[in-house]
């Protein structure tokens, strides 16, 4: 009788518990690609030689544009890719692009700009 | 009115406030300078406001007028000033822009300005007289204000060859960031000397012999000379005999201009003009589409007619011919069609792969029936300044030539009009703008890159990318242009070169998606940003007007 007033006990407390919410795959955001800004774009570093990380966040999923421009504004490279709406994690592969200082720009598919950041690839 | 002060309070307290930092930059010569000095620029930075300001990351962006200075070299100081020895530094340079800031904000806003640039509410345009610089410093400590981040060199340029009339503004600060990455704090950066103002510079009344080279590229510290004195000529061809060597060479400026200081007056001279890939290897870039059509209409018209004389100017034919057998025909065609395929040709076709071959001459004769190319020139008095055209063997449509000026050099002299077809399509005329849209994707596995256009018309048209080939392997090429149309496709190395031309002019490229390329990752991706990049895009329409490809 004891063992069944202890079950019941337990019973009710893990009852009045909330239950547990199903957790997703974990995106861990590091530290120097937060972004503070609902909208936007971060750099892990403005140095680069081969790739560097990048993180893009994003009001709404959908489909958007990574575009590289040169000083004069010249779109030498461009990216398009659906993303959601939040933090995307991805890269910028800049070992085709040459030493130089280059523009990295986030726009919407038709061209809207949401971010920009300057990177020099050495 | 207690809000109203309140207001004014923090607007004044703000604007007092509202900058941490400075940036300078100053000579640190003594003054008095003659031309041909040295000058010795520092830039650094101040903490301003006892705001203590203490960032990790240092950017700035200056421009110097590359008619008054010539670059002669950069020494970074910061990694010696016994704080940031292993400070991450980066100078980059490019040739031929100006800034154009922000007038809602005054120059000396640097933040302001940068965050405008990054607006794109300020930008670089093409400006021949001005060269920018770059310096991007990024440290784990802070970085010291007060000491000099950076030397850069310069030598003063004779300000008579030029249309300038002082040597006040001989550089500018365009914009600047400063951030401290450790805490995300940014910093708001004034500029302090915002031009460096030479005062007063003694210039010789012998300020040397300025050789200028007239071209339409922007690739001018590319191009060489070489100087001989008429005694070192052959007497019969007129030509530098084979063992002499140059009393004078080297590499012309940024502007196209070099000032030689040891000429003779009433000497006479011979100067050869010559073009070097340099980093930015843009030899290949000269032979496009354009001329390869061009050149196939020359010789439909010459095959049809018996000859058809259908050059708009006499060098024309001679830029054409790139076989050596004296005559331009479609063995001219199909040597330059297979050089914008990416295949490497005869040594006479002007490539990165070949270098250039190159024709030069003074500007006012050149092309010119008779002597097109004049290389002797003869400094007096009366005249110190010699001006040059430049071509390059294939570049028919003069995209990196000289186009003459002389009427002598024009077929039919000055008031020449099309009287064929042929004709038409061989004058020189406007180059027209269109849009295009390409972009990479990654799906199922594969990366794809579309190129889509509205362009109708064209009935050429040609592209040249690379690709990283540690991370990608093309698979194919694959083309969506008409069936009528003649398609070309080439990888060499990185490089993709394809296209498709109707060297008739009779039918034209589809519009909508008309290529598309797919590549297989060496290595697993999360995207494709940066793994193909575009160089050149160019189209011909039927009448032989050249359209310029720009990228959305």
């Amino acid at each position: 009788m004891k063992n069944l007033k202890y079950a019941l006990l337990l019973l009710l407390m893990f009852g009045c518990t909330k239950d547990m919410e199903f957790m997703g795959p974990m995106s861990l955001v590091p530290e120097n690609l937060k972004i503070e800004e609902p909208v936007g774009l971060k750099l892990e570093s403005i140095f680069t030689t081969n790739q560097v990380s990048i993180n893009v966040k994003l009001p709404e999923d959908g489909t958007y544009r990574l575009k590289i421009r040169n000083i004069d504004n010249t779109l030498i490279s461009q990216e398009r890719l659906s993303a959601k709406e939040g933090d995307n994690l991805l890269s910028i592969y800049t070992k085709n692009l040459g030493k130089s200082s280059f523009t990295v720009e986030l726009t919407t598919d038709n061209h809207t700009v949401l971010g920009r950041a300057v990177f020099v690839n050495q | 009115m207690k809000k109203l002060l309140t207001l004014l309070f923090i607007f004044f307290v703000g604007n007092i406030f509202a900058q941490d930092m400075k940036l300078d930059h100053s000579y640190i010569d003594p003054a008095g300078f003659v031309v041909g000095d040295t000058i010795t620029v520092k830039f650094n930075t101040l903490d301003w406001n006892s705001s203590n300001s203490a960032p990790t990351l240092v950017q700035y962006d200056f421009q110097w007028n590359n008619k008054l200075l010539q670059f002669i070299d950069y020494t970074w100081k910061v990694t010696g000033n016994g704080t940031n020895s292993t400070a991450q530094t980066a100078w980059n340079t490019w040739n031929g822009y100006k800034f154009s800031g922000d007038s809602s904000f005054a120059a000396n806003k640097l933040s302001d300005q940068y965050n405008s640039w990054v607006a794109g509410d300020a930008s670089y345009g093409t400006n021949a007289d001005y060269n920018v610089g770059r310096i991007t410093i990024q440290d784990a400590v802070a970085i010291e204000h007060g000491d000099s981040h950076i030397e850069v060199r310069f030598s003063i340029k004779n300000i008579n060859s030029t249309n300038y009339t002082d040597y006040s503004e001989t550089t500018n600060l365009n914009w600047a960031r400063a951030e401290d990455n450790s805490t995300g704090t940014v910093y708001d950066v004034d500029g302090m000397t915002m031009s460096v103002n030479l005062g007063n510079v003694s210039v010789p009344t012998d300020g040397g012999v300025t050789i200028k080279v007239d071209v339409p590229h922007s690739n001018k510290s590319d191009m060489g000379y070489s100087v001989y004195h008429n005694t070192q000529l052959d007497a019969t061809s007129g030509y530098p005999k084979q063992d002499e060597l140059p009393q004078f060479s080297g590499n012309f400026d940024a502007n196209g201009e070099v000032v030689l200081n040891d000429l003779y007056q009433d000497e006479e001279y011979w100067i050869g003009i010559h073009a070097n890939k340099g980093t930015d290897q843009w030899l290949d870039e000269v032979i496009t589409v354009t001329d390869v059509y061009k050149i196939f209409q020359y010789s439909l018209d010459t095959d049809i007619n018996g000859g058809g004389n259908s050059w708009e100017y006499y060098i024309q034919s001679i830029l054409a011919e790139v076989t050596n057998d004296q005559t331009v025909d479609f063995d001219d065609s199909y040597e330059l069609l297979a050089h914008i395929n990416g295949v490497t040709t005869s040594g006479n076709v002007t490539s990165d792969t070949n270098g250039a071959f190159n024709l030069s001459g003074l500007l006012t004769t050149f092309g010119d029936d008779q002597v097109p190319f004049n290389h002797k020139f003869t400094p007096s008095a009366n005249q110190s300044i010699f001006t040059f055209g430049h071509g390059l063997r294939g570049d028919v449509d003069f995209s990196h030539s000289t186009t003459p000026t002389s009427t002598d050099a024009k077929v039919g002299g000055a008031n020449t009009t099309a009287k064929t077809s042929t004709q038409e399509i061989l004058m020189s005329r406007a180059v027209e703008q269109a849009n295009l849209d390409i972009s990479s994707r990654l799906e199922e596995g594969k990366v794809l890159v579309d190129i889509s256009t509205t362009k109708a018309g064209m009935v050429g048209v040609q592209f040249n990318i690379s690709f990283d080939d540690t991370m990608l392997e093309l698979d194919d090429i694959i083309y969506d242009t008409g069936n009528e149309m003649t398609n070309f496709g080439n990888v060499k190395g990185n490089k993709v070169s394809f296209g498709s031309l109707d060297y008739k002019g009779d039918v034209s490229v589809k519009t909508g998606t008309p290529y598309k390329l797919i590549f297989t990752p060496k290595q697993q991706l999360t995207n494709t940003a940066g793994l193909v990049t575009f160089k050149i895009t160019e189209g011909v329409k039927q009448d032989g007007t050249k359209v310029k490809l720009n990228i959305q």
